[in-house]
């Protein structure tokens, strides 16, 4: 059963010259316990869709226009300001991508992370102190105790991405969205990181909505990926079946651009991400598409394909057998 | 302890209150139990100076209250009143002064005051040489033959008796704490006078407030005000709001403007007394063609006396006869004066040869001073008419005099505009500052040098110690002397306008003490 | 940290060295003579000479400023040329006066201006942030004086609640007296348990610190919002959001944070620039303060009394600045290292 399921999600700018459209998710699915590694370029509205789901975006000019998000039956995009915050931090985490402009400068780390005890969990004093220190312990921070008071800039970037998990996981959410955690560190970190978030997945029953750029360290730890393009998922399916079989052209291109040891950003594309917003008709991905048709300028694809594994091309058959 | 306090401020709130409001001090009972407040807001800081023997400046309304000098003068009567001395006689010849003192007079610190003291403390204000010491010139020696017995003996006569009344270098005061804390001990901000109130407290900027003398040798029987605040209040706005609000009992000055719409407050009234004090245009003497006379009558006719005193001083001055101020003794109404007659100035102007058009002159004046300006304003477009072009330029004092002081005649101003008021009741301060000979320039600002004049006003002097009526005499000659040589326009002898409650009894406005309340000869 | 605490201080009393000079420059090439000054208006050449030789003005001018160097490293700032008193002795019966004035208008303005700033920054467009902004331009921007008058007629001349002006009143000046403890009317009378002394210097300071709140409020309320929007902004405080923590609790108790250092610079500025700047205020509340002081020594020529008020202020300043200096390392530890 979906843990998480979005459906038609659609995100935009407020602009001078109107709203302007980021994000348009044909479909998103979470299963309970579940790894899903969102993969695509920079600027294909991976954050924004993990945002989406406690909708709570970098600007105020950036808003959740429609769609539905289910969240274990509920569909969050009803909720009001409010009630969302109940679900925050309770029922989904969140994990940023830069973990040195996430933690407060001036605040010892453990001081957030008390005060999100208390908040949720009515945890006060000596009580907090211990569950900050055991959670600390958990996501295998070195001396925690004393690393409550210790300001951010004390901390390696590694050590800093670790307390903002501790945070996210605070109050024993169903849903993590971590976003990029691993980006800004080195590869050995990266792949300690990646086994503690499984670890927690594992342990807790936890659904993680993995969010990364880099499809080789997808490769290993993850069971089912959705690759996404101008802001919609273009491929979803197991991911030994999307790395092995991929039915799209953008995320054979992407597998092509994987980077040795899987380490580094993507190698580019040919040509440049195109926004959605300029998309008028047709695919989303025609103008750099090797495939592209006359056809694929006129009719938009939706994802489909055999089971499990679909795609969002016309010539989905063709490009799988190249 | 906390509610006696309570209802001591309760009460003198009512006496406040009763004062300005009521109309009616309705006092009951024996009058010293009561407190009776009385505040003083002066325009300007209060105690500038603090020692009596420099005192010079704007303390000089609360230093009465503190000190007594031997005598107090009464210009409405032309009599000398006995205060720290009960009687005075002169020699013939004027050089020897005997004053008798009154007896049981205490300093506020409780020892006797003698005839030692008074001894001392001229004699400590004339080795200051500070302030208006100079009263004191004429003095050779003081001496003690009794213990209530004071001898000046003289150089030459002088009316030593003014000098004892002035507000300025006369007060009596106890040396001895000199003698323990230093020379500076009083102007630090203490006093040890013999006067009805004594210092409560005070610091630089905050209020001083005095309280009744219990040792005063005039006792407090009867009304008396018993706490005394002077204060400083820069906006005269405020002070009349404060003055119709009864929170003032007086202050010592209010623009005309504030006078006419507080002139219809039923509890307040107004006071109107000659002031000392006259406004003078001096002409540059030494630069032609101001030495020439008749140039000098016909800029002294062409000026708007009465439209200056209608339209500036809002009717409170009167056009002055010689320098000599109304109200004080030695002027003389009948003395002759010019008048404003332009086509006089005009036909003395050709008489001296000036075309018209071709006169350009310069008049300086204190900057700030407003009715300087408007009154140089008015004078610069009447002398417009005859073609005569005058720039008035206001200039800080200091500058202004010393332009006047100027080496080269040539490069002082054409004509100094200024007041001039007396440091005590004496003519004598200013014919012979303003128009005696002088090796140095000082207050001489028209330059007239006239040996005849001279004699005329140091004989006026000497005699003004032995035969006043003799003296003004010689006054009289002097001033008519000025009226032809026309060195300078006495435009104004000013009037103090007071606004005061009504409920303030016996107030009088003695122009020898210049915005001084004897505050304990005034009732609530 | 006690390597920034030295460098701070030092740089402080470089600044103050400066000034010092500068002032003793400005003494000397000013216009006027101060001994025709000293002896005032009426006196005679004599008492003027003499004045030049009591005041030293006849000695070489590197003896002069040896002697007024001197003077100044054992706290003594000449002699008042109008009262002939010492100027630090005036200066320290004045300024506590304007002290209490200028801090309770700053505590006045820090108590509204920063909760408003806070509340207009945490829904921008909102009614909070259209109210605030609407105050901020029109505290700032409202003429002292006017503001005064305008305070004056509607509480003592329409509502006779608060006095007209003045610290306190005659009738507790002449039967209740403060004693001087701090010169903070307020605290003393309060030390000393005069109850009705405190009311009545209370009810006395209401206005004027009103009026002198007016500016700094709009400030604070300014810096406060700007610089909270971006700090709003910033991943940290997003990410507390995301987590479900309340936004009072984010805004007061951590974003505000972030969000003081630049405000607490424009405080101490405006602080000290108050100081001098509160004539007007002083003026019509008749509030014997350093602005009284100041502009009576300008207007009077007193170049001691304003040479001293301007080192005073000037040590105010730099002290000031070393106490925000050293909060700020306080709030942010990042600054100590720097
Ligand atoms: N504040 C904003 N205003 C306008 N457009 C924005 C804003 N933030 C993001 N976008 C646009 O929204 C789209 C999706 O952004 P998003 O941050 O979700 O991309 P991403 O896939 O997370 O990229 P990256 O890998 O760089 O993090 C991009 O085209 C981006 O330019
Ligand atoms: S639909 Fe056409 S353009 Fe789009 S990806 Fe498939 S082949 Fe390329
Ligand atoms: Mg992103």
């Amino acid at each position: 059963m979906a843990l998480l399921s979005m459906r038609g999600v659609h995100v935009v700018v407020d602009t001078a010259e109107g709203p302007r459209t980021l994000v348009r998710l044909s479909e998103l699915e979470l299963a309970e316990g579940e790894m899903l590694g969102l993969v695509g370029e920079t600027g294909s509205g991976k954050t924004l869709t993990g945002l989406a789901v406690t909708r709570v975006f970098p600007t105020p000019s950036i808003r959740l226009q429609g769609g539905s998000i289910e969240l274990g039956g509920r569909d969050l995009a009803g909720l009001g300001e409010r009630e969302l915050l109940a679900v925050r931090g309770r029922e989904v985490g969140v994990v940023f991508q830069d973990p040195n402009a996430s933690l407060n400068p001036v605040f010892p780390v453990g001081r957030p992370l008390m005060d999100l005890l208390g908040l949720h969990r009515s945890l006060r004093g000596q009580a907090a102190v211990a569950e900050a220190v055991r959670l600390f312990q958990r996501v295998e921070l070195p001396d925690a105790a004393a690393l409550l008071s210790r300001y951010p800039h004390e901390l390696s970037g590694g050590q800093r991405q670790r307390v903002m998990i501790a945070m996210a996981i605070a109050a024993g959410p169903k849903l993590l969205v971590a976003d990029e955690p691993t980006t800004a560190l080195d590869v050995t970190v990266q792949a300690e990181l990646l086994r503690l978030l499984d670890d927690l997945r594992r342990e807790a029953g936890m659904s993680v909505l993995f969010i990364t750029h880099n499809l080789g360290v997808v490769a290993h730890m993850v069971e089912r990926v959705a690759i996404m393009y101008a802001g919609d998922v273009v491929e979803t399916g197991p991911t030994r079946a999307v790395l092995k079989e991929p039915r799209h052209p953008y995320t054979r291109l992407l597998l092509e651009a994987v980077p040795r040891q899987g380490q580094g950003r993507l190698k580019a594309i040919a040509g440049t991400a195109v926004p959605r917003s300029e998309i008028a008709q047709g695919c989303a991905f025609a103008s750099r598409c090797p495939f592209a048709q006359d056809r694929c300028r006129a009719i938009e694809p939706a994802l489909e394909g055999p089971g499990v594994h679909r795609a969002a091309c016309l010539r989905q058959e063709e490009v799988l057998h190249v | 302890m906390r509610w006696r306090r309570l209802a001591a401020v309760l009460l003198a709130g009512a006496g406040l209150v009763g004062l300005s409001a009521c109309g009616s001090s309705g006092s009951t009972g024996s009058a010293t139990t009561k407190t009776a407040v009385g505040v003083y807001a002066s325009y300007t800081q209060v105690m500038v100076f603090w020692d009596p023997s420099d005192s010079y400046s704007n303390e000089i309304i609360a230093m009465p209250q503190m000190y007594e000098t031997l005598l107090r003068y009464d210009p409405k009567t032309d009599k000398f009143l006995p205060d720290l001395a009960t009687s005075y006689s002169k020699s013939q010849d004027g050089l020897t002064w005997t004053f008798h003192l009154r007896h049981n007079v205490h300093f506020h610190d409780g020892s006797l005051m003698t005839s030692q003291n008074v001894k001392d403390s001229i004699e400590r204000t004339m080795q200051r040489g500070n302030g208006a010491a100079y009263i004191w010139d004429a003095v050779k020696s003081i001496a003690t033959p009794s213990k209530y017995t004071v001898v000046f003996n003289l150089s030459t006569p002088s009316p030593i008796d003014f000098a004892a009344a002035s507000p300025y270098a006369a007060w009596i005061f106890n040396t001895a704490p000199l003698k323990q804390h230093g020379q500076n001990w009083y102007a630090k901000g203490h006093e040890d006078g013999t006067g009805p109130y004594e210092l409560q407290s005070w610091s630089s900027g905050q209020p001083l407030v005095l309280k009744a003398f219990k040792g005063y040798w005039g006792g407090w029987k009867g009304d008396h005000y018993t706490k005394l605040i002077f204060e400083t209040v820069g906006s005269s706005s405020t002070r009349a709001q404060m003055l119709q609000s009864g929170q003032l009992t007086f202050t010592d000055f209010l623009p005309y403007q504030q006078i006419e719409a507080l002139k219809k407050d039923a509890n307040l009234r107004v006071t109107v007394t000659p002031a000392w004090q006259n406004l003078m245009a001096f002409f540059n003497t030494k630069v032609a063609p101001l030495n020439n006379v008749l140039v000098r009558k016909a800029l002294s006719e062409a000026f708007p006396y009465q439209e200056v005193i209608t339209s500036v001083m809002h009717g409170y001055a009167s056009q002055s006869r010689g320098p000599i101020p109304a109200g004080l003794w030695g002027h003389d109404p009948s003395l002759p004066q010019y008048h404003y007659n332009l086509a006089g100035a005009k036909s003395l102007l050709q008489q001296a040869g000036i075309k018209p058009g071709s006169l350009n002159l310069t008049l300086t004046y204190t900057a700030g001073d407003d009715n300087e300006s408007a009154a140089a304003a008015l004078y610069k477009a009447s002398l417009a008419q005859i073609g005569v072009n005058l720039t008035a330029r206001p200039m800080p004092w200091v500058s202004q005099w010393n332009l006047a002081k100027a080496t080269n005649p040539s490069q002082r101003q054409d004509i100094f505009m200024m007041y001039w008021w007396p440091d005590y009741a004496n003519p004598y301060s200013f014919l012979y500052n303003l128009f005696h000979t002088e090796s140095t320039v000082n207050f001489n600002l028209a330059y007239y040098y006239n040996s005849s004049f001279d004699k005329l006003i140091d004989q006026a002097n000497t005699d003004s110690g032995i035969n006043r009526g003799q003296a003004v005499k010689l006054y009289d000659q002097a001033q008519t002397m000025l009226y032809q040589d026309a060195p300078a326009i006495f435009i104004f002898d000013e009037q103090h306008v007071r606004v005061i409650p009504k409920s303030l009894k016996g107030y009088y406005d003695n122009p020898a003490y210049t915005n001084v309340v004897f505050w304990y000869d005034v009732t609530p | 940290m006690l390597h920034f605490f030295v460098r701070r201080v030092l740089l402080g009393v470089l600044v103050l060295i400066g000034l010092s000079v500068l002032t003793f420059i400005i003494t000397r090439v000013a216009p006027g003579d101060p001994a025709a000054l000293w002896v005032g208006p009426r006196a005679s050449v004599a008492q003027i000479e003499r004045a030049t030789v009591t005041l030293g003005l006849n000695r070489p001018l590197p003896v002069q400023y040896a002697i007024y160097m001197d003077d100044l490293a054992h706290g003594n700032l000449g002699l008042s040329i109008e009262t002939h008193r010492p100027v630090s002795s005036e200066i320290a019966s004045y300024l506590p006066a304007s002290l209490e004035l200028v801090v309770s208008g700053i505590v006045i303005a820090i108590l509204l201006g920063l909760p408003l700033g806070v509340l207009a920054a945490m829904r921008p467009g909102g009614v909070f942030d259209a109210v605030a902004r609407l105050l901020a331009v029109l505290s700032v921007s409202v003429p002292t004086f006017w503001l005064a008058f305008l305070l004056q007629i509607v509480f003592f001349k329409d509502l006779g609640l608060l006095p007209l002006a003045g610290r306190v009143s005659n009738l507790v000046i002449a039967l209740d007296p403060i004693t001087r403890i701090t010169g903070f009317m307020t605290v003393d009378s309060l030390l000393q348990g005069n109850w009705v002394a405190f009311f009545s210097a209370l009810r006395h300071l209401v206005l004027p610190a009103v009026t002198i709140a007016a500016y700094p409020f709009g400030l604070i309320v300014r810096m406060v919002r700007a610089s909270l929007l971006d700090v709003i902004a910033l991943d940290h405080v997003r990410l507390l959001r995301a987590l479900g923590q309340k936004r009072y609790t984010i805004a007061f108790r951590y974003a505000l944070k972030n969000a003081l250092p630049p405000t607490l610079t424009v405080i101490a500025l405006t602080f000290a620039y108050s100081l001098t700047g509160t004539f007007l205020v002083e003026s019509v509340f008749n509030w014997p303060g350093l602005g009284n002081y100041t502009a009576q020594a300008v207007i009077t020529n007193n170049y001691p009394a304003v040479m001293g008020v301007t080192i005073v202020i000037g040590v105010i300043y730099v002290v000031l600045n070393l106490v925000v200096d050293l909060v700020i390392a306080g709030i942010d530890p990042r600054v100590r290292y720097v």
